[in-house]
């Protein structure tokens, strides 16, 4: 149920009048940018199937995506996207070439930009290559970003690119798909090297691909299987000296997991005999206590679980729980197949025992200090752990005089983004304000695609002008951060099927973080008594609460 | 040594006493260096109303009534002002604790004459009386809804979930056995009545809550398990709506104290108008 | 976020969220600002309406003093729309101080008022009454008595009864000195037999008369107050014996010779030269001329005989005196009083022209006349204008005597000076062969007015001039074998019993009698130029000024 209005299911699907005037409304802002020459309209399903990539679908279902697809094509020598960018298109060349480098270099690239930045991408143009090409398998050189620490990011784009090197894609090559799928940034800058002409392809048409086309979802995931987690594998501490066909092997062989929320992935007291990998999402340590589960700590992307496990042999058996937080994806490799790295790899272990060391001291501190315990769990249901940027207000200090939501009213034409209401833990509310989290569910079931990052790093925006008030994301988000806004007006009667005219029409919207202006954002500028607070991390929240406190 | 400097510094930690302590500095800088020509000039002889140096500190004093003013312009507008609301209000508060001080050397610390002029003492006084008495309230009353209840709750929100705890209430109660109704009726009915203010609030957070719970030890050796469990709820609904009586009555005076300070400023604006016009006509 | 806190996501999160515009902008926030609004306009209203329509009663900072309260509805009367408040509205009844702006005194305190030190003149318009006497400070209000506080930024005198320096007769070192051999004592127990009186006071008053306003007293003059005992019909006092000047004789011989004697009647007479009218008038019958030697059977006061003769003697010792001849004595006066030898300067030069009006046959006479007329002139100028400074300088004798004149000679003429005043020397004293001045004005209080009849009614005459110890002496309790002549070192040295600042401080301190600058200091000055805050008789601005007279 969503805070404020309850949803209603507008079947956008349903709606196949007017599809051009969709196309349009969603393509309308690409071509603001200098370098596309020009984009079609709205293709027909016949003229969509005679593309490569859409052969596989009936025409009914092209039908229904063409909206969100486009023909673009593009001068030479313009910018598609950049490093640390956030997009939400996949590209398919058809003509020319594509280049990709690491403007930064190996391993500084900034990949995620400040949030007052304000630099939209641009969109990107495409190349054609063989599809031949298309097998050929390149890695991705790890980048780090600024606020996590040494965690590799899986990127969206699977091209190895040594410091300095170039990458061409020609046609028939497909990329970014993963990236504008999970709302991760990028790690690489794309640029035409010629004129080209690319086939893009928005998020919802994306998501109905992959649910539709077995062949398409077993595509991405073996493209991720072959290229991104080898990346990974290859980044990660613990097998960062192996040689790379063993891993090409080893990444053959392992089982990939998905989990929804509060599914335990691992129970304690089972026998242990995988070693886990986190993907995406949050996985809790816990440990019975008394009849109850003690929180111990957490994981996050790029961690791994069970070395302790694997090293020990007296330890047959697991000694925490782990279970998943929200949806994640985890990595499992079997303790049998690691085993033989390690014979075969000595130098592996050694990495082993550090993690192991850390794994048992991390779990080992919180097991004794019951108030820190109870603060991961407060932080892990809240959701603060997934939060770029938690709007928390210091009761101490807070007048109740509202005049934060005030601001956000008068900065959005009257309608605030929060209401100043939410969880609190001991002298700090945390709103209901959007986190932008790392790993933001809001943008699952998104018909549109209105709702997507900024590309102002982790900022997440929805597009007034693209949202149809479905109240998917309101629905989907965890934190009621997402109200429905009454737009008191209808559709119009071309617009909707029979059934739903007459119907209100609503509206989604959601903190911004204000980054169209180029100061902080207004919740918390206005605050006179200075205790509106943006936290980016749970090491910051818990800064904010020790220095709160003492006042 | 570290850990001793860093005691020392916790000694006067001024953070608890004023919000931002590099603004107190200004203020005492700029109160001190006021204080400091006025002493010269009382060497001097020259500390007297009539004179041009009386009018200097007239004009200042109008000049900072005018800014801090501004700030519930700023208040009014926040997308559009320039520096974050807390620098305004920190420059509200001790722009207009300078404001007295330059009121009080214009007139040369002496009483005033004349309808007019006792006016503008007064209302300067009461201003910045009233001012302090707010900072104190906004210091004070946070304080006290954050550590003595358990629950948040936004003011317009508060009638609406009184009446859904009063509903609730109403309806275990209906339901459940004679004697717990006979407890309500008889102990919790009128408190569920209303949202209402109650200034025992100011002094004990709950409200007294203790006292009037206390039949409810006495009753319940006459219910069964079940009924035990809906007296639980029902107490803990009254504590609940306690507790949004406690919120309506604090948040209330955090709102109605404005009412003692604003309405008196316009006033002493424009008394601080008539003034120079007459003292320049006449 | 799991399940179960999906379920209980906050208590009151079912409860629907108010959302809505009155909850961003509630009623009460415009509510604050009409009332200020509605609290303004009223006050507004209210001081516009008292201040068109009524007699801007609010506004004002006070009523006016009972003096003025006539015209409280008219501020007109005193306020000039936009301008500080004018003298000129003030001199409208108070004329007396605006017949000449000047007599304000304002010169010195002219500069302070401006707060300008560059500036020495005045401009127009430039406001002083209301500084030191302010209006609007209700019925009650003394607008006349200003307080110390006006005074003090430039004089400071924190207090009558600590700062206040010792009046300038007594503080300057100037010796308690009539230039008169006097004892008061003496002529106290005189009086007190001739009249039987037993007060001493009683005795006091005998001389020492006040005037009609019982503010001051008259000054002593010898007719009123000495010629009773001193030099009257009564009393027959006659000269020494001198040796008889032979006619066509000079004192001082061009070879060095002296002769002392005096000039006979016949002689002057016989010469009629200037300022010798008096020859005429004295009676031949007066003097006694035996053998070369003449005595004057009965001197007056102020004996032209005598004084022509001493006058003869001093022209030998001084050859060129020049304007000291005009004087009857010598040229000491307070220096504020240097108008004094002007004015008498002047009558000689009067009486010297009567004497050679009528003859008009003598050549060198008219010329004589002529020039002395131009002399006079310009002395009678001098007096009228008053700009410049005055001084005795030019009426002082030169310290060298004539050269001519051997030191044995020279007391010779002492002497013989001395022999011829021998009864003036009774009571004056002669120096130079000149009888010193008698410095008569006895005010002790110059830049400040006293009182008298005020005082006397609480305390008595030798309370405050206890100088002299009469009481001790004379009074009743003294001892008897106290000589009635007393100490004539004692007498003597306190001649004029002028009371220091130290009487006034017993009774004018804090908390008792009224101590302010007023109380004794006129600011604005008297026409009877009794009392000025400046010394200068009739001057203006004095710095840097053209003169405004």
């Amino acid at each position: 149920m969503a805070a404020g209005q309850p949803g209603r299911q507008i079947m956008a699907e349903k709606t196949l009048f007017r599809l051009s005037v969709q196309h349009q409304d969603r393509w309308s802002t690409f071509d603001a940018d200098s370098g596309i020459v020009s984009l079609s309209e709205k293709l027909s399903a016949e003229q969509l199937r005679r593309y490569e990539i859409f052969k596989d679908y009936r025409e009914p279902f092209l039908e229904r995506i063409s909206p969100d697809v486009t023909v673009a094509s593009w001068k030479k020598g313009s910018v598609l996207f950049e490093e640390g960018s956030y997009i939400d298109l996949a590209f398919f060349v058809l003509e020319g070439e594509v280049e990709l480098s690491l403007k930064a270099g190996q391993g500084q690239a900034e990949a995620s930009r400040p949030i007052l930045e304000t630099q939209p991408t641009k969109p990107v143009g495409w190349q054609e290559a063989d599809t031949a090409a298309a097998e050929k398998t390149v890695y991705f050189t790890k980048t780090q970003f600024q606020k996590s620490n040494q965690i590799a990011f899986l990127s969206s784009l699977d091209i190895d690119l040594p410091p300095g090197d170039v990458m061409r894609l020609g046609k028939g090559e497909f990329f970014g798909e993963i990236g504008a799928l999970n709302g991760w940034p990028q790690s690489v800058t794309a640029q035409t090297a010629s004129d080209c002409l690319l086939i893009q392809i928005r998020i919802p048409a994306l998501r109905r691909m992959k649910e539709k086309s077995e062949v398409f979802k077993d595509r991405i995931d073996s493209i991720y299987r072959k290229r991104s987690l080898f990346r990974q594998l290859k980044e990660s501490p613990l097998f960062s000296s192996c040689p790379d066909t063993f891993l090409v092997g080893l990444s053959k062989k392992v089982e990939l997991v998905s989990c929804r929320p509060d599914d335990v992935v691992v129970a304690e007291g089972t026998p242990a005999d995988s070693l886990y990998l986190v993907r995406s999402g949050f996985v809790k340590i816990s440990r019975r206590l008394g009849e109850g589960q003690q929180v111990l700590s957490y994981l996050s992307k790029g961690m791994s679980f069970g070395e302790p496990e694997l090293l020990f042999e007296e330890l047959e058996d697991w000694a925490c729980s782990y279970s998943s937080v929200g949806y994640s994806e985890l990595v499992k490799f079997s303790f049998s197949d690691l085993r033989r790295v390690v014979q075969a790899h000595p130098e592996v272990e050694s990495g082993l025992w550090e993690q192991a060391a850390a794994r048992i001291k991390q779990s080992g501190g919180s097991g004794r200090d019951l108030h820190k315990s109870e603060f991961i769990q407060f932080a892990l249901e809240k959701g603060l752990v997934e939060g770029n940027s938690v709007l928390v207000i210091d009761l101490n200090d807070c007048t109740r005089c509202d005049d934060c939501v005030r601001a956000c009213a008068d900065t959005h034409g009257g309608r605030p983004r929060f209401v100043r209401e939410g969880d609190r833990y001991a002298n700090l509310l945390i709103t209901k304000a959007c986190y932008h989290c790392q790993d933001p569910v809001c943008l699952i079931g998104c018909p549109t695609g209105a709702i997507r990052r900024a590309n102002v790093g982790e900022v997440v925006e929805i597009r007034d002008d693209i949202c149809i008030g479905c109240s998917n994301c309101a629905d989907n988000c965890p934190y009621d951060a997402i109200v429905m806004h009454d737009t008191r007006s209808r559709w119009g009667d071309d617009a909707v099927p029979k059934s739903l005219r007459g119907q209100e029409r609503l509206l989604a919207s959601k903190c911004d973080l204000c980054y169209t202006s180029a100061s902080d954002p207004a919740c918390v500028r206005n605050c006179p008594q200075g205790c509106a607070h943006r936290v980016g991390s749970i090491e910051e929240f818990r800064q904010l609460l020790d220095e709160r406190q003492r006042v | 040594m570290k850990a001793r400097f860093q005691t020392a510094s916790r000694a006067v930690d001024l953070h608890r006493w004023v919000q931002s302590p590099a603004w107190l500095k200004a203020f005492l800088a700029a109160a001190a260096l006021t204080m400091a020509v006025g002493l010269i000039q009382l060497w001097t002889s020259e500390f007297r109303s009539g004179n041009n140096w009386g009018v200097a500190y007239g004009i200042t004093a109008a000049v900072l009534l005018a800014s801090v003013s501004a700030y519930s312009i700023r208040r009014r507008s926040p997308g559009r002002g320039p520096a974050s609301a807390r620098h305004w209000l920190q420059f509200h508060i001790f722009g207009g604790g300078l404001f007295l001080l330059m009121v009080l050397m214009h007139t040369a610390f002496r009483l005033p004459h004349g309808v007019l002029a006792w006016s503008l003492w007064i209302l300067s006084l009461w201003l910045a009386v009233s001012g302090i008495l707010g900072t104190l309230i906004q210091r004070w009353i946070p304080r006290l809804l954050t550590s003595g209840l358990a629950t948040e709750a936004n003011y317009d929100r508060l009638p609406d979930l009184a009446k859904a705890v009063r509903e609730e209430a109403e309806s275990l109660a209906e339901a459940g056995s004679i004697a717990v109704r006979r407890y309500f009726q008889d102990n919790l009915q009128e408190g569920f009545a209303q949202l209402r203010t109650r200034p025992i609030f100011f002094v004990d957070i709950t409200g007294g809550a203790q006292a009037q719970l206390r039949q409810s030890s006495h009753i319940r050796g006459f219910l069964e398990a079940d009924e035990q469990k809906t007296l639980d709820r029902l107490i803990e609904l009254f504590q609940a709506k306690t507790e949004l009586d406690a919120h309506h009555t604090l948040q209330k005076a955090l709102r109605w104290w404005l009412y003692g300070h604003v309405p008196f400023a316009l006033v002493l604006i424009l008394l601080v108008v008539v003034h120079v016009l007459t003292v320049l006509y006449y | 976020m799991s399940q179960e806190n999906q379920a209980e996501k906050g208590r009151f999160s079912k409860v629907g969220l108010p959302v809505a515009k009155s909850y961003i902008y509630p009623a009460g926030r415009n509510r604050l600002l009409l009332f200020g609004l509605g609290g303004a306009l009223a006050a507004a209203a209210l001081f516009g309406a008292d201040a068109w329509l009524s007699r801007g009663e609010l506004i004002s900072n006070g009523p006016l003093s009972s003096a003025h309260a006539s015209f409280e509805d008219d501020c007109q009367a005193c306020h000039t729309s936009f301008e500080p408040v004018s003298d000129q509205k003030c001199l409208v009844c108070h004329e007396k101080y605006a017949s000449d702006p000047a007599l304000h005194s304002f010169d010195s305190h002219y500069v302070y008022r401006s707060n300008d030190l560059t500036r020495a003149y005045r401009r127009q318009g430039e406001t002083a009454c209301f500084d030191c006497h302010p209006e609007h400070g209700g019925r009650q209000a003394r607008i006349i008595s200003v307080g110390d506080s006006k005074c003090l930024p430039c004089h400071e005198f924190d207090a009558f009864d600590s700062a206040h320096p010792q009046f300038d007769f007594l503080a300057e070192g100037q010796s308690d000195d009539s230039k008169l051999s006097f004892t008061h004592i003496r002529h106290v127990q005189n009086v007190r037999r001739e009249k039987t009186l037993d007060d001493i006071e009683e005795a006091c008053l005998a001389c020492h008369q006040p005037l009609a306003d019982g503010k001051r007293f008259a000054p002593i003059d010898f007719e009123l107050h000495c010629q009773g005992c001193h030099l009257g019909p009564a009393q027959r006092v006659q000269s020494e014996q001198l040796d008889v000047l032979p006619p066509g004789r000079a004192l001082v011989t061009p070879q060095g010779g002296l002769n002392l004697g005096v000039e006979s009647l016949a002689t002057v007479r016989r010469r009629q030269g200037p300022g010798e009218q008096w020859a005429l008038q004295a009676s031949p019958a007066e003097f006694r001329e035996r053998g070369g030697t003449v005595v004057k059977l009965r001197l007056y006061h102020e004996d032209p005989w005598i004084l022509h003769n001493l006058r003869m003697l001093r022209r030998s010792l001084y050859p060129s005196a020049g304007l000291a001849d005009l004087l009857k004595a010598s040229a000491q006066v307070p220096s504020a009083q240097a108008d004094i030898l002007y004015r008498e300067a002047a009558a000689t030069l009067r009486e010297y022209l009567d004497g050679l009006r009528g003859r008009s046959d003598d050549r060198s006479a008219m010329r004589e006349l002529i020039d002395l007329d131009r002399l006079l002139s310009r002395t009678e100028e001098r007096i009228r204008r008053g700009n410049d400074p005055m001084d005795d300088a030019q009426f002082l004798l030169p310290d060298q005597i004539n050269p001519a004149l051997s030191n044995e000679q020279v007391e010779q003429i002492a002497e013989f000076a001395e022999q011829l005043t021998a009864a003036c020397r009774k009571c004056h004293i002669l120096d130079r062969a000149t009888i010193a001045r008698v410095q008569k004005d006895q005010r002790v209080l110059r830049r400040a007015e006293f009182n008298h009849r005020v005082h006397i009614l609480q305390r008595r005459c030798l309370d405050c001039h206890g100088g002299i110890p009469f009481y001790d002496l004379i009074g009743p309790l003294a001892a008897a074998d106290q000589s009635p002549e007393a100490d004539p070192q004692v007498d003597r040295s306190a001649i004029q019993n002028l009371p220091g600042i130290e009487e006034c401080r017993a009774c004018h301190q804090s908390g008792l009698v009224d101590d302010g600058c007023v109380t004794c200091h006129r600011f604005h000055p008297d026409e009877r130029d009794e009392s000025r805050l400046l010394l200068h008789s009739g001057q203006g601005f004095s710095v840097g000024q053209g003169g405004s007279r």
